[in-house]
């Protein structure tokens, strides 16, 4: 199963793209633009620092320290051991701050080594992931940092750096979108080529429409229900307000991007 | 398809070690039957803690990771062979026989996978003692030890204030090690107890930074007497009291009442205790105007007789106590008890008696017999 992509959810991080949206259901050919391939090779740090376990916890946290990084995969003689991350640094240093001791504060910089600190066997993702398995495992685990292997070998890691790219891409941060989100609503075949009409129709762009799930918990109501949430260029938004709720949409937020003066 | 991949997961579940065969696990885990998984030791200290006792915490090396390790260092193929027409009184050979296995073990390193479960171990155990690397003690947790018939005791090998995983390592295999001494294996070969059945758990229990330390019985040790619970104690870690290294400082204290009864100083010459500088625990002599000042004050004394008394009760039976007054933790939760055994002279002795009060004659006898001791009547 590894190497195949998981069918695409709406749910998910599939942003429709309007132009696309009948070209095919291939989550890979809508994102396939150059290299932008949506799996963990393409997002990864590559070349990551690495730090074998002999290294003292001191050096490891000033790698962490000046390099601003979440995690250093541990590698011994060209395996994989652990993973030591910028929390358990911090969490050491925090007891030994605590003894006041001189002793301890001398352990801690003289002695202490990565291996006695590290995590062992930490969870990887391989380099042909999808990131949408890198965000569901993370999800899953809880955890915000990954080594990426590929062939038995570290390649590169994922960390929050990376998700942060991975979701201001998705979401188009920096290209000032307007937006407005749409009530919880069952999609039916036609319901997005429909909202997108009635978008562009109030003369605006449309640029992705993400249909989202509740979350897992996600309280009471439909669990098949979507949020649908739009992103569009220029129009006012106030206009295009009016046409979706006169159309009979719920709109329960909307934001009108600040649009620089040239673009 | 699915299906086989769920196999596949159990499969590598139960290889890095399943609750079928764990290799390790936490003493909590354990309680006192468990003495074929993780020895006597351990699976009493499991027994403690469950019981509401306050124990430091730690974990075992069970005797199934022993097996492995055992197997992978190819060491149980090869003791027979080693120990081929070695007679145990023959020293020499028993000694340089001796050194051959126990360089074997010890020069071995763990699995990969097993070195990562202990130092796995070890880092949770840090973390929940909120010390990074936490000193700990590493000791043998043999299951035929403290066993009627078969005593062992003494014959394993105990270290203290281990700090990082390498020297954790490295005394868990010394550990092992220890049960192919010259004098176990001759003990053994006497005794007809074939190598190959030994088995042994090591334990690593957080290290009580004790001010205080040493021994108490739930009776008197010197005539038996039930009514009373006697404390050793002298400063620094408890092996010098354990050891008879010291003439210990000598208490006795009224079970019921709990009034110290008897209060015997001694003149405590040498300690045990750590080096912080280079973490290493090190015997010293006692400074001169500290050797005879009573090292247990009388606040503490009260507080273990009680915790003495509540051990005794949970097990039902007469008990040989270690334990120690941690110097880091505030009065009133700094007296934690780190091994607890049933008293084995004066108990044996009491079984015998209640062998023959089972033959007594009359049914005063008998009752009069039970009541000596010990034994309720109903």
């Amino acid at each position: 199963m590894g190497g195949r992509l998981p069918p695409l959810e709406k749910g998910g991080w599939g942003g429709f793209r309007r132009r696309s949206h009948s070209a095919g259901p291939s989550f890979l050919r809508i994102q396939s633009s150059e290299s932008n391939q949506v799996i963990v090779r393409n997002w990864m740090q590559h070349n990551p620092t690495l730090v074998d376990g002999d290294t003292l916890l001191s050096e490891a946290k000033r790698i962490l320290t000046e390099h601003n990084l979440q995690a250093l995969p541990v590698v011994d003689g060209g395996r994989l051991r652990g993973m030591v991350t910028r929390q358990h640094c911090l969490r050491a240093a925090h007891f030994v701050s605590r003894t006041q001791s001189a002793d301890e504060y001398s352990f801690f910089a003289n002695r202490l080594k990565v291996k006695d600190i590290m995590v062992r066997n930490p969870a990887t993702l391989s380099a042909t992931d999808t990131m949408e398995e890198c965000l569901r495992r993370g999800q899953e685990l809880g955890i915000g940092q990954f080594p990426v292997m590929d062939d038995g070998k570290v390649v590169g890691v994922i960390s929050s750096k990376e998700i942060f790219s991975l979701a201001a891409h998705f979401l188009g941060a920096w290209e000032r979108r307007s937006g407005i989100t749409l009530g919880p609503m069952t999609l039916k075949p036609g319901t997005i080529g429909r909202i997108a009409d009635l978008v562009e129709g109030a003369g605006a762009e449309v640029q992705a429409i993400y249909p989202i799930a509740r979350s897992e918990n996600g309280g009471d109501g439909n669990p098949h229900e979507r949020k649908v949430i739009i992103r569009f260029h220029a129009g006012e938004v106030r206009k295009v307000v009016a046409v979706l709720e006169a159309a009979g949409f719920r709109v329960i937020e909307s934001v009108e991007a600040h649009q620089p003066e040239h673009h | 398809m699915a299906t086989a991949a769920k196999a596949t997961r159990i499969d590598t579940a139960s290889g890095a070690g399943s609750s079928a065969a764990p290799e390790l696990c936490w003493f909590e885990e354990v309680c006192k039957e468990d003495v074929a998984l993780v020895g006597g030791k351990c699976s009493s200290l499991g027994e403690l803690i469950n019981a509401g006792v306050r124990v430091p915490p730690g974990f075992a090396l069970t005797t199934h990771g022993y097996a492995r390790f055992m197997r992978e260092a190819g060491v149980s193929g090869k003791i027979p062979g080693m120990l081929d027409g070695v007679g145990h009184d023959d020293l020499d050979r028993l000694e340089t026989a001796s050194r051959e296995i126990r360089d074997l073990i010890e020069l071995h390193p763990f699995a990969w996978d097993l070195e990562d479960s202990i130092a796995e171990y070890y880092r949770k155990l840090s973390v929940r003692c909120m010390v990074p690397a936490v000193p700990v003690a590493v000791r043998s947790s043999a299951t035929a030890e403290d066993l009627p018939g078969a005593s062992f005791a003494g014959q394993q090998d105990t270290y203290l204030w281990i700090r990082g995983v390498d020297d954790l390592l490295h005394h868990a295999r010394r550990c092992i090690s220890s049960l192919f001494t010259a004098r176990a294996i001759a003990y053994r070969n006497r005794m007809g107890f074939p190598h190959e059945d030994v088995a042994l758990s090591v334990g690593f229990q957080k290290m009580a930074n004790s001010y205080t330390a040493g021994v108490m019985f739930t009776l008197h040790p010197a005539n038996g007497d039930r009514s009373v619970i006697a404390i050793d104690s002298n400063f620094g870690f408890g092996e010098s009291v354990v050891s008879g290294e010291v003439t210990p400082d000598h208490f006795v204290v009224n079970k019921i009442t709990l009034d110290i009864l008897e209060r015997t100083i001694c003149n405590k010459e040498i300690t045990y205790t750590v080096d912080l500088k280079t973490q290493k625990s090190v015997k010293v002599e006692t400074p001169f105007e500290r050797q005879t000042v009573q090292s247990l004050i009388d606040d503490e004394i009260i507080e273990l007789a009680r915790m003495g008394k509540a051990i005794e009760k949970h097990y039902g039976r007469q008990m040989d106590i270690e334990w120690a007054v941690d110097k880091d933790l505030p009065a009133g939760g700094n007296i934690f008890i780190l091994q607890a055994r049933p008293e084995t002279v004066w108990s044996e002795k009491r079984e015998k008696a209640a062998a023959v009060a089972g033959k007594a004659s009359s049914a005063m006898d008998y009752i009069l017999s039970s009541l000596l001791t010990g034994k309720k009547v109903t």
